[in-house]
């Protein structure tokens, strides 16, 4: 009995951090992180599933060496060694893309990997040190990288549908098509009216979850 | 900089009561003199309850000062009344009798900075534009002898009437213009000023008149715009009394008058023509509407029309500092829509304030900008809601960032107190 | 009783005494079209308005606000200053486009009217001369005098040509003499090219007190500076000069899109930084830009910084005054 009160509690706990990771806290439309590879390379939904993949492969190692390494090192020295942690991840990240996905899409996005990469260390050099257990941590990487995806993948592919009226390269069956939406303009009003959106049911979310974790306590 | 800092254009609307005879309306209900604040601080009284009184008799002593009664009459005893300028006022009830007994003081024979001040306390003369006694203002401001800062100094008698229906400030120029000089002269010589004039924007046919009555060099005309400057805004050493504090310290010093009566101005579109009233202080305001025939259906403005205070009940005393009374039936009531930064309200602000930034500030709560903002120098003037074609209440606003300054400051653990 | 507050008069102007104004200013203008082009420009403004105020009822409900909105005449402002700037021959969906991106992601989301940030019309503009510039910026020869036909798209048969600020930008020698500059005798956008119109427009929107001279007064100024600084090729400097400033939508910015209250400074001082600094800007996208259109991008980045503007030459000017005043009594003292 105690026990299973432990795990439910553990579960909710991880739940809201994963949520407010994924949606509430958005890393994107919150915190205003990685919104370069956004804007500039996800017009098509395929850009976009490539880039929430090469974030995965980033942001689950690094979240999970940061929080190892969490305070024994000292502060002046932890930006330095995560910089160091991040580039040779983006390294692996480019190996897996361009072996394992394809070539032509690393040879379109390659430029947008290191951005992401100093964005995401961005995210977790702040918070992740104070994480207690290892699933937290999983659940925090995780949930970031959803998050990113969410919105990488909605944007690029409503940008997709309406440049050339196309999804995941299968036409759509019409013809009117806009191509001046590739432009970053058209990505940050998306942006903008999704964040609005957001922060509109931001705070229903929130209180479902703070609800949850207070019966569990 | 008078290029860029101008006033508005009022609509001036004063009727024929500039040009028409004083209309001296006597008690006929019972008369209020203010004693004190409150019934805890009742001064002893020199005369007895149910005693007969004389206009200019002496009631008590407060602050050395004497209180005196406005007309002859019955004094019955004291009671609590409500004032929506001044609040709970303890006031003493005179009944008007038929007698016309009249108190006055010995004549000055030979006026000169000791006398005049203190035959002002002693007719205690009040200044009719903010209803402090005139002796304090001249006490404050009197020079030493040989101060070189007195050759510069300028004393000046407002009579502009910069509103759109007062005109008591034009009657004393008609019927009293050469009192008023003399009163303004001893005034001067009190404060050992070397310069005084009398501030006017009548039209220009009374102006010449007046002119050629008292002298070119005594009268300085200003503009008509909203709010007026009495003389120049960039002098510091200009201080302003009023024009029937003028007239009373003339009647003080000649004949020993007490000051008993003030002329007040009752307009709007609920009284059938705007007039003048002579009326004893103390009176009944709903007594003063009666005899100038208000509709009592109307909203009753104690004060102009850009800076009034609208009262509820009409039953209160006159006390000084009210030269206009208002009777509205319409109201110009409005729903108050977004800024739309046409920028109006900095162009009429005579104080070169940002009106539209201060009330986004406030309504943004951004209290710690509102000390870049010198809110501190709003007078409040209305000016600036006139003018808002948003039909914002602007200056209301930035009268409450003044207030809203200090008290923030001071939650927030001092870090701007002052 | 207790909500009434002083002052006790108010002003007859009211908020939408102002876009009145400005709706009634855009009226001779369409009618000047009209003369040339027939119905077509006509129509093209109306359903630019249309789109606008429907757009404006739908954010209405969004908000969950009255539909009463829409009676201070904003939308109507903003939806025919779009229609004004199109080329007499563009389809009709593309000013009502417009006028739907103006009021649904510049206007609406920032609260509306009031409170916008970027000039809803001006920003209409940009979208539309960046995304269809081959429809906004190909013009029918208003010497011809055959009405444009009313239908859905105009055809191929319409003789077109570049507009003047087309011909200044390829230093092409233009053709167009200066009367015909003057009186509007040229190929360009339906509310853009009647000169002596657009300048009445301003002498009727100053004395009305709608628009500010401080702003319009050296934005003219500056741009007509910078017109004779710097020449176009092959003209001469006077007539580059009037050339420059007719031309194209220099004019009608100055006029119409750099006065909207809501998104200019309001302190006089700034007024007259924001018209230098759009002179200037304006000028030189005018001429360097990526499309014909580049005075609404110039106003678009100057409205961005407007409040600062506004906020920091009042700081200035208080403190260079009160300097000014506390040396004079200074002196006085002395």
């Amino acid at each position: 009995m105690n026990n299973r009160k432990i795990l439910r509690r553990r579960f909710w706990q991880t739940a809201g951090i994963f949520v407010d990771n994924a949606v509430t806290n958005n890393i994107v439309l919150i915190q205003a992180l990685g919104l370069c590879p956004i804007i500039a390379a996800g017009t098509t939904l395929k850009n976009g599933v490539a880039l929430t993949v090469c974030a995965a492969v980033i942001l689950l190692p690094l979240s999970f060496i940061v929080s190892l390494l969490g305070e024994r090192l000292p502060k002046w020295l932890r930006p330095a060694v995560y910089v160091v942690i991040g580039s040779l991840l983006m390294v692996g990240a480019a190996y897996v893309m361009e072996t394992s996905i394809s070539p032509e899409l690393y040879a379109k996005l390659y430029l947008f990997i290191p951005l992401m990469a100093v964005n995401m260390l961005y995210t977790r050099s702040g918070g992740m040190t104070t994480v207690i257990y290892p699933l937290a941590t999983i659940a925090d990487a995780l949930g970031s990288t959803v998050g990113f995806g969410i919105v990488i993948c909605l944007i690029s592919a409503l940008r997709e549908i309406t440049i050339s009226s196309t999804l995941w390269d299968v036409p759509l069956g019409y013809t009117v098509s806009l191509p001046e939406v590739a432009a970053p303009f058209a990505a940050f009003i998306l942006l903008g009216f999704l964040s609005a959106l957001l922060q509109w049911s931001r705070q229903h979310i929130t209180a479902y979850f703070r609800k949850r974790e207070e019966e569990n306590a | 900089m008078p290029l860029f800092l101008r006033g508005v254009a009022l609509p001036f609307n004063k009727g024929q009561a500039p040009d028409a005879d004083v209309l001296a309306v006597s008690a006929t209900g019972p008369v209020y003199i203010p004693l004190a604040k409150e019934e805890a601080d009742a001064p002893t009284l020199c005369v007895e309850e149910n005693s007969t009184v004389a206009a200019g008799q002496v009631l008590c002593h407060v602050d050395r000062l004497p209180v005196f009664s406005t007309i002859a009459g019955k004094f019955i005893g004291t009671t609590m009344v409500n004032h929506p300028l001044y609040g709970s006022l303890l006031c003493a009830v005179i009944k008007p009798t038929r007698s016309k007994r009249v108190e006055t003081l010995p004549p000055v024979e030979e006026p000169d900075t000791d006398t005049i001040i203190e035959a002002a306390a002693q007719a205690c003369i009040y200044d009719e534009l903010d209803g402090i006694p005139l002796a304090d203002k001249l006490r404050l401001w009197r020079m030493a002898e040989n101060d070189q800062a007195a050759l510069r100094s300028i004393l000046v008698a407002d009579a502009t009437e910069n509103d759109i229906y007062g005109s008591s400030a034009w009657c004393i120029l008609k019927e009293q213009a050469q009192e008023a000089l003399y009163g303004l002269q001893m005034a001067a010589r009190a404060l050992r000023f070397s310069r005084y004039h009398i501030t006017t924007m009548l039209p220009r046919n009374r102006r010449r008149a007046l002119k050629r009555l008292i002298g070119r060099e005594n009268v300085f005309t200003t503009g008509d715009e909203y709010p007026v400057t009495v003389y120049d805004d960039s002098r510091d050493d200009v201080f302003c009394i009023g024009i029937q504090a003028c007239a009373a310290l003339s009647a003080a010093l000649q004949q020993g008058q007490k000051h008993t009566h003030t002329i007040l101005t009752v307009a709007g579109d609920g009284v059938p023509a705007s007039r003048n009233v002579r009326v004893p202080f103390g009176m009944d305001l709903e007594e003063v509407l009666q005899a100038c025939g208000a509709d009592p259906e109307a909203t009753v403005i104690l004060g102009d029309a850009m800076t009034g205070v609208p009262c509820q009940n009409t039953h209160f005393p006159l006390l000084p500092g009210i030269t206009t009374v208002l009777v509205m039936q319409s109201h110009a009531v409005r729903t108050p829509q977004p800024c739309i930064g046409c920028g109006r309200c900095a162009t009429v602000c005579h104080a070169g304030l940002l009106p539209y930034e201060i009330v986004r500030r406030l309504e943004n709560m951004h209290y710690e900008r509102l000390r870049y903002l010198s809110t501190t120098s709003c007078d409040g003037c209305g000016a600036c809601s006139y003018v808002c074609p948003a039909g914002r209440d602007v200056a209301t606003q930035v009268l409450n960032a003044n207030e809203t300054r200090g008290t923030i400051f001071l939650n927030w653990g001092g870090v701007e107190n002052e | 009783m207790n909500n009434i507050t002083a002052p006790h008069i108010r002003t007859e102007a009211a908020s939408r005494h102002l876009t009145r104004d400005v709706l009634l200013t855009t009226l001779p203008l369409c009618i000047f079209s009209a003369v040339t082009y027939g119905v077509r420009p006509v129509l093209i403004v109306l359903f630019s308005i249309l789109s606008a105020i429907v757009s404006e009822c739908v954010c209405c409900l969004f908000r969950r606000q009255s539909m009463q909105v829409i009676r201070d005449g904003s939308a109507a402002v903003t939806g025919a200053l779009i229609g004004l700037v199109m080329s007499p021959m563009v389809d009709y969906w593309v000013p009502m486009l417009g006028a739907a991106f103006a009021i649904i992601v510049v206007k609406a989301p920032f609260g509306g009217y009031g409170r916008n940030v970027f000039n809803p019309a001006a920003a209409g503009i940009a979208v539309l001369s960046y995304c269809f510039p081959q429809r906004m910026f190909t013009y029918p020869i208003a010497s011809s005098m055959n009405p444009l036909p009313t239908g859905m798209s105009v055809g191929d048969e319409v003789v077109t040509s570049l507009s003047l600020a087309a011909q200044l930008r390829a230093d092409a020698t233009p053709s167009i003499t200066r009367m015909q500059l003057i009186l509007g005798d040229f190929a360009g956008p339906i509310g853009a090219t009647a000169t002596l119109l657009l300048v009445a427009c301003a002498v009727y929107l100053i004395c009305r007190g709608t628009i500010s001279c401080w702003t319009v007064v050296p934005y003219f100024a500056t741009c007509a500076l910078v017109a004779w600084l710097f020449p176009a090729a092959g003209v001469s400097r006077m007539y580059g000069v009037l050339a420059q400033v007719c031309a194209g939508y220099v004019l009608f910015t100055g006029v119409f899109l750099i006065n909207d209250t809501v998104t200019t400074p309001r302190f006089w001082f700034a007024r007259l930084l924001y018209g230098v600094s759009a002179g200037v800007l304006v000028m030189l996208l005018q001429r360097i830009g990526r499309v014909e259109c580049g005075c609404c991008f110039a106003i678009l980045l100057l409205n961005s910084i407007a409040p600062i503007m506004d906020r920091w030459s009042w700081y200035v000017w208080r403190y260079v005054t009160r300097f000014l005043r506390i040396r004079q009594e200074v002196k006085a003292h002395e």
